[in-house]
């Protein structure tokens, strides 16, 4: 009992002190991993990589050129820094759809993806459609370009149609760069022929 | 013969592009929350484009949630002034430069690819500090 109030006035000193100045908690990523990090990068510290705040549920003042983390642990959020993530949009999600070699026309089975993209829509409020297209490693990279574009320009033009308001996608062409299947050159590979569509 | 499908498919879905000026958008928003832009201020209602060089501005209980074109997520908590001083991305190769200047309140922050381009690509500021951001998820808290 005694050691839980101690905990508890120890955790409030912390967040006091937290509320004096300009403060940065670090928190894990979405993903629950702690690869996160900051670093003060002021030219007037003189120090070109900069201090690096790293560890997640971290507390640091942000003052001076040497910065202090404090671990505070997940439980020492404030309601309101609670409510501030909870309050976050949702990640973006993630559609991909397939198509027959060197076409804009869908492989069998994609199809059925467009009702699901909608609906997700729909549920998202002032949400936004971003379409990447790609291709395979068949023919020419600048034809490639080209081809994923119109890849991409197709179903935007499908969702319209379909009601989809067309200020809010948008579209771009990768060609057979950032390959799904890493394939050699001139390799055929459904996997990689595809758009790819982030409801944001 | 499939070149040929190729071209006239490509003639049916080329549609202009749109001007994608417009950097991110509002998801949500409550109480007092607005878009200061160019000495102006507009309502921050769900669904609004935003610009390099917008300050969001909430006042009390105000909350504003946006999410950005490299998939970098804010929320901006109640009193608060958050300026977005530059927003450049290029999506074909999705690096860029980002920086926002935290003058009061608070910001919640999910950094997105321009974070993850380049060391420091992305910087936030204080009035105390100026940090780089290599790609997480935290809170930054500017009290009055």
């Amino acid at each position: 009992m005694m050691r839980a109030r101690g905990l508890s006035i120890a955790l409030l000193a912390l967040t006091l002190v937290g509320c004096a100045g300009p403060s940065l908690l670090l928190m894990n990523n979405e993903d629950g991993s702690n690869e996160g990090a900051l670093a003060v990068i002021d030219e007037k510290c003189g120090n070109p990589d900069g201090s690096t705040i790293a560890g997640s549920f971290t507390r640091t003042r942000l003052s001076g050129c040497a910065p202090r983390p404090k671990g505070v642990g997940e439980a020492a959020l404030k309601p309101e820094e609670r409510s501030l993530i909870a309050n976050l949009p949702p990640p973006p999600a993630r559609f991909t759809m397939y198509f027959i070699p060197d076409t804009t026309v869908l492989a069998p089975g994609s199809e059925g993806m467009i009702d699901a993209l909608a609906e997700h829509f729909k549920a998202r409020p002032g949400a936004e459609l971003e379409i990447i297209g790609y291709t395979d490693t068949v023919g020419k990279p600048e034809y490639n370009l080209t081809l994923s574009q119109k890849r991409a320009d197709e179903i935007k033009g499908r969702l319209v149609q379909l009601g989809f308001p067309a200020e809010v996608i948008t579209t771009t062409g990768r060609g057979e760069t950032e390959l799904r299947f890493p394939t050699p050159d001139e390799t055929e590979n459904g996997g990689n022929r595809r758009v790819e569509i982030i409801v944001r | 013969m499939r070149r040929v499908l190729l071209v006239s498919l490509s003639l049916l879905a080329m549609t202009a592009q749109p001007a994608w000026a417009d950097i991110g958008r509002v998801k949500k928003t409550a109480g007092a929350a607005q878009i200061e832009r160019k000495g102006t201020r507009i309502d921050a209602a769900v669904g609004t484009s935003l610009l390099p060089g917008d300050v969001l501005v909430t006042g009390k209980g105000g909350q504003i949630a946006v999410a950005f074109a490299d998939n970098t997520r804010f929320s901006v908590g109640p009193n608060s002034r958050i300026a977005v001083d530059k927003f450049d991305f290029d999506r074909t190769t999705r690096s860029g430069a980002f920086e926002t200047r935290v003058e009061r309140g608070s910001l919640g922050v999910v950094s997105g690819q321009i974070a993850k381009s380049r060391r420091d690509a992305m910087k936030v500021r204080t009035p105390t500090s100026l940090l780089g951001v290599r790609g997480t998820r935290f809170i930054i808290n500017v009290p009055q």
